[in-house]
């Protein structure tokens, strides 16, 4: 099992998106900060940007975010995971503390083949 | 002596402007809001500003929606106030004889003897030079109602300028403009009549990031290095990784 720091925007834009290849596929990931929820919702696109899966709440801990939608069709190789590097682990990620405290993973298991 | 013609050389549709301008804060000002908006960037040097010479009446209108809901007894109850409208209307007078409030170079220049003198020094707006003040204060209107630009307002209420609770200037959009020509007015001045509506803009925020690249074996110049979820809690990463590798179908 590796797991990769996704890259984000310390700043804390209310909306940002970026590329990534992920165990050989590349995919665009858009996250945008959701106010009534205070949290981020993240999407996943291919890397034409049809949308794979869209506004998944970014909640700490979380087992099969994406896995539970797709088994192996989105992420064959892993899934995201958000845990938090410092600080209260109870706690889900809000405006303040995502991407400081509480951080967004992806968990790969392409090692385990 | 060479006169500074930059600093004294007024806005032609603001009468108190430049030095006389604290004398005359209690008249409403209109300026165009600071920001990127029409294909156009507005800020603190290109803003046209606008004042009539005077004002005949202004009034502001704040209005809310109060929610109610019946019950089965007694009164309604009401839960929420929000609130909706902030209307100004204002009806002003500019002339082009507007001399007569005070002899200094900015209301000689405003008038339509000033209109000449500007010809002499302003070459880039050398035709709006030779408009009169009224036809100037029409063009103005006409473009912003056209245009649907946002107005910054200063009026006596507030001299520093209308605010929200953010203290971000507050944006007016104008609704309506009526002019009357009368016999009363004369043809050397221009009334008007302005209702503004307060209007909020929406906000987008977006950042884009660069490429990174997470695959397994491969190494890219803007990789970013993994970094690791302190031990202390490496042990719920690891019982998510194996509850993953169930899931997917991987036996390990």
């Amino acid at each position: 099992m590796q797991l990769y720091n996704l890259p984000a925007e310390k700043q804390q834009p209310r909306s940002y998106s970026f590329s990534t290849n992920l165990d050989g596929r590349v995919y665009n990931f858009s996250f945008s900060y959701n106010k009534r929820s205070d949290t981020y919702h993240f999407s996943v696109l291919d890397f034409l940007g049809n949308t794979l899966i869209a506004n998944i709440p970014c909640l700490s801990y979380i087992d099969f975010m994406v896995t539970k939608y797709a088994m192996t069709e989105i992420l064959p190789f892993g899934d995201i995971y958000i845990a938090a590097t410092s600080g209260d682990e109870t706690q889900d990620p809000n405006f303040l503390t995502f991407n400081t405290t509480i951080e967004c993973f992806y968990m790969s298991i392409a090692d385990d083949l | 002596m060479a006169i500074d013609i930059t600093e004294n050389l007024f806005n032609p549709l603001d009468s108190a402007s430049n030095q006389v301008y604290s004398k005359f804060s209690n008249i409403m000002k209109f300026t165009e809001y600071f920001g990127t908006y029409g294909g156009r960037t507005i800020n603190e040097k290109n803003a046209v500003t606008l004042r009539g010479d005077c004002t005949v009446s202004e009034n502001y209108s704040f209005a809310a929606n109060v929610t109610s809901h019946p019950v089965h007894k007694s009164t309604d109850i009401t839960d929420n106030a929000r609130p909706e409208d902030f209307i100004i209307n204002i009806t002003a007078i500019s002339s082009d004889a507007s001399m007569s409030y005070l002899d200094t170079i900015d209301s000689v220049a405003n008038s339509n003897v000033g209109s000449i003198i500007r010809t002499a020094f302003n070459d880039e707006d050398s035709l709006d030079a030779y408009l009169s003040k009224s036809q100037q204060v029409f063009k103005q209107l006409k473009f912003w109602w056209e245009k649907g630009t946002p107005l910054a307002v200063d009026c006596a209420y507030d001299v520093g300028g209308l605010r929200d609770v953010n203290y971000d200037a507050s944006a007016f959009i104008i609704q309506n403009v009526s002019i009357p020509r009368t016999s009363e007015i004369g043809s050397r001045a221009i009334k008007w009549n302005m209702t503004l509506k307060l209007v909020r803009f929406a906000r987008v925020e977006k950042e884009e990031i660069g490429l990174y690249s997470f695959s397994k074996g491969q190494k890219s110049s803007n990789q970013v290095d993994p970094k690791k979820i302190p031990n202390s809690k490496q042990d719920k990463s690891e019982e998510a990784a194996k509850r993953l590798r169930d899931r997917k179908g991987l036996q390990y």
